[in-house]
């Protein structure tokens, strides 16, 4: 459903992308958060850098959730964008967040930041990515097939493959 | 890139550093990282 909406709606993926980041902090990015914000203002305090970071607070204990609720919460929001960024797009790509080479990218983005390496949500992020990449990989095999099949059609449909080749390898299949 | 990960969560990527950090949790999810990369090597 959210990637009908996600495809359809303009303007719908950059509020849906804010809502994610709202949500889990730095994560869907991924991204360290500093310790100020972008205007280089301190986080207020320890409650407002919680927030930023993604964790929720119970209003009746009045107290911050476990590790464990939030890598649990965490892992279940961006399993669901991990699902988006699968989805064969019918109609032509989506926004460039939801686009299935953004795996690499964030992938990428992970192992460069060791901080964000050492958090507890990584691994269990990197655990949860595998299909995307099972995935790409499955694609690739099944573009190779279909490329091998065209290329006897002449240089015409050669160039109009290759050059669509990088975008949306999945498109097409 | 299999071989990072898996070094990443066996050996450690510093001195008592691995990835996902040292909290039950994350021990817990470093193995299922380890046996999820044992599972695809085998099938190779």
């Amino acid at each position: 459903m959210a990637f009908n909406i996600l495809s359809t709606v303009p303007d719908f993926p950059q509020v849906l992308f804010a809502k994610l980041v709202q949500r889990v902090g730095g994560w869907p990015i991924p991204f360290f958060i500093p310790d100020h914000d972008h205007d280089g203002r301190k986080w207020a305090n320890l409650d407002e850098q919680k927030k930023i970071n993604g964790f929720r607070k119970n209003q009746e204990t009045n107290s911050y959730e476990t590790e464990a609720a939030f890598v649990t919460r965490i892992t279940g929001i961006m399993r669901i964008y991990f699902s988006i960024l699968r989805i064969v797009p019918a109609k032509g790509p989506l926004q460039m967040f939801y686009q299935l080479p953004r795996c690499w990218i964030w992938f990428a983005r992970l192992f460069g930041e060791r901080v964000l390496l050492e958090r507890t949500v990584a691994a269990q992020l990197m655990y949860s990515l595998y299909p995307c990449f099972l995935f790409i990989l499955l694609s690739l095999i099944a573009y190779l097939y279909l490329f091998s099949r065209i290329r006897c059609h002449g240089p015409g449909r050669f160039t109009y493959l290759g050059s669509t080749m990088g975008k949306n390898a999945g498109t097409y299949i | 890139m299999l071989a990072l990960i898996y070094e990443g969560v066996t050996v450690g990527i510093g001195v008592d550093k691995y990835i996902g950090g040292t909290t039950p949790e994350g021990k817990a999810a470093r193995v299922r990282v380890q046996l999820k990369i044992e599972e695809i090597m085998a099938k190779v």
